[in-house]
């Protein structure tokens, strides 16, 4: 393989980005270059799937009212191609713009994303699960994959009541882990106490793998959650021929929107890091709300996330200052620029120090510089 | 080592009460009283003094892995972050009050004095009522006694703060305990000290 002339100017998260660019080109996927607007009608259809407020907007030369992208996912949707019996399988590095939650203020986000849109077979599904684990592992050995399969807690709340807002307020404790609230809750919608428990150990579980789904066969008592839990099975079965079994965590509590992603779900987490810095899953309900008979599976890495876990690497501007003066030929200041840079340093030169450059050392033209 | 935000004041000494006959006892904490960290290496607790509204800040950004927060921070700050227990200390409610004698005018906007805007916000639109939210930091019975408001939102514990400005409870929106949360993160990574901790509280709680 090629050396990388520009691996030590790249920072550790273009580094990684590279890298992964690498590992989806060299089993397919093809990178796919969007345009930054979309037209705003399609997150007001969806705004649930975005859970963003507000939008930046603008209108075009012909009067549509066009918003900047808050999310990648929601075009795909729209715009694929891809049909069961041709599939699409392509990666983006896209920047996105959402409202800060806490702040308000806007944020440009960059996010590297993946996706398979066509027949889910349960290869595509596991090679799209098996590529977020290895993206986490790649941004740092200390990764961990928490996985879900939407359909087994929405199949058990399903049998518990027809009222979708109690289905809905429930849910929301689920993910919080709200156990006790969940109890409460549920035995005032008149839910039985066995049924309750049971809720509240779907909520709790939680485990590496293969012994988590051991364990999550006790609660299943509807026919979607044997079904949620045989689909997961099947997926352990990729991910232990992957090697990709170790750091790989079971939590029913991890639900994205139900309207949207109703198979499985991920969120992948790095030490040191307070948000996940992957998400994903299979949004093939997505898909059937656009009209699309086909499924789709993907995941998404928020690349600015990455910038606070390498932090600080870098203690230097450039390793020389290279001083001349306004006396010195031009063409000698290049040539020995060239010949510092050909030893590999990397140099500056100036006529004089500029404020607050940080260098290793500073040189006159013609002072001899060893490796 | 366990990273607890514990919010200052009344509550915090409560529930670090709770901690320490648990085994999380951190001795410094009553040795010197500025200080903000306190750290008992054997026990593998570091606890930080933190302002309460704070406290989900810290723990939803993983400068704290759990952290201890009434309902009532929770329900305005939302924060993301799993609620692990409710500790069933602390306990008041979020309540609406207004002047003894108080006749609501339906017929136009409510002005509701509070420090939870947000909740005010959920509780008035999910009874359809329009509102104007004075937000205020601290002495909301002060609001409708000047008519700055038509009522307020906050908590009430005995309700003695009321009676002696002249206030009484319209209705209660919420209880409120004191919630122990954690960062979803540290959940991934500190799950044993973390599943420990919620563990022994479970059998101290009741």
């Amino acid at each position: 393989m090629p050396v990388n002339p520009f691996e030590d100017i790249l920072k550790p998260e273009e580094r990684v980005t590279l890298k992964l660019r690498g590992m989806y080109e060299r089993r397919g996927y093809q990178k796919y270059r969007m345009g930054k607007f979309e037209e705003y009608e399609l997150y007001l259809e969806n705004k649930n799937f975005l859970g963003a407020k507000s939008i930046i907007t603008f209108n075009d030369a012909d009067g549509r009212l066009l918003a900047l992208k808050p999310d990648v996912t929601l075009s795909i949707a729209k715009n694929t191609h891809a049909t069961r019996a041709s599939s699409e399988k392509f990666y983006y590095l896209e920047n996105v713009y959402r409202q800060d939650r806490h702040s308000g203020a806007y944020q440009e986000i960059s996010q590297l994303g993946l996706e398979y849109i066509g027949a889910l077979t349960d290869y595509a599904a596991g090679e799209v699960l098996t590529l977020a684990i290895r993206t986490l592992r790649e941004i740092s050995p200390a990764g961990k994959l928490q996985l879900s399969h939407a359909g087994f807690v929405q199949s058990l709340l399903e049998s518990l009541t027809d009222d979708g807002r109690a289905r809905r307020s429930l849910t929301d404790l689920i993910r919080r882990k709200n156990l006790d609230d969940l109890g409460d809750a549920a035995l005032n919608l008149g839910v039985a106490p066995a049924a309750v428990s049971l809720l509240a150990a779907a909520a709790e579980l939680n485990g590496p793998l293969p012994e988590a789904l051991l364990r999550a066969r006790a609660v299943a008592i509807t026919p979607g959650m044997t079904e949620a839990l045989t689909k997961l099975d099947r997926m352990c079965a990729v991910l232990e021929a992957a090697d990709c079994l170790a750091g790989v965590t079971l939590d029913f509590s991890l639900m994205n929107d139900l309207d949207y992603y109703s198979d499985i779900v991920f969120r992948g987490y790095v030490e040191g890091l307070p948000r996940a810095v992957l998400a994903g899953g299979c949004y093939s309900s997505l898909m059937r709300k656009f009209g699309r008979d086909v499924e789709a599976v993907g995941f998404a890495v928020y690349l600015n996330e990455l910038t606070f876990l390498y932090e600080g690497a870098k203690a230097r501007d450039v390793d020389l200052l290279l001083l001349y003066t306004e006396r010195d030929d031009p063409a000698r200041v290049i040539r020995r620029m060239d010949e510092l840079t050909a030893q590999g340093f990397t140099v500056r030169a100036e006529t004089k120090a500029p404020q607050g450059l940080r260098y290793g050392r500073m040189i006159a033209l013609e002072e001899a510089v060893s490796c | 080592m366990l990273n607890i935000a514990l919010p200052k004041g009344r509550l915090g000494d409560q529930v670090y009460r709770l901690f320490s006959g648990i085994g999380y006892e951190c001795a410094a904490i009553y040795e010197d009283n500025r200080k903000l960290v306190f750290e008992n290496p054997e026990r593998r607790v570091r606890y930080l003094l933190v302002k309460p509204s704070d406290v989900p800040i810290y723990v939803e950004h993983g400068a704290a892995d759990v952290g201890v927060a009434g309902k009532d921070v929770l329900l305005e700050a939302q924060p993301d972050a799993y609620e692990l227990m409710d500790l069933k200390i602390g306990k008041c409610r979020l309540c609406v009050a207004a002047k003894n004698g108080y006749i609501e005018n339906r017929d136009r906007t409510l002005r509701v004095a509070t420090k939870y805007p947000r909740v005010a916000r959920d509780h008035y639109a999910s009874v359809n009522r329009e509102i104007e939210i004075i937000k205020l930091n601290g002495s909301i019975e002060l609001a409708p006694i000047l008519g700055l408001s038509d009522v307020i939102l906050d908590v009430v514990e005995s309700g003695k703060t009321l009676q002696e400005n002249d206030l009484s409870v319209l209705e209660t929106v919420h209880p409120v305990t004191a919630r122990l949360i954690a960062n979803r993160s540290s959940y991934m990574f500190k799950q044993d000290l973390i599943r420990e901790m919620v563990g022994k509280l479970r059998e101290v709680v009741v």
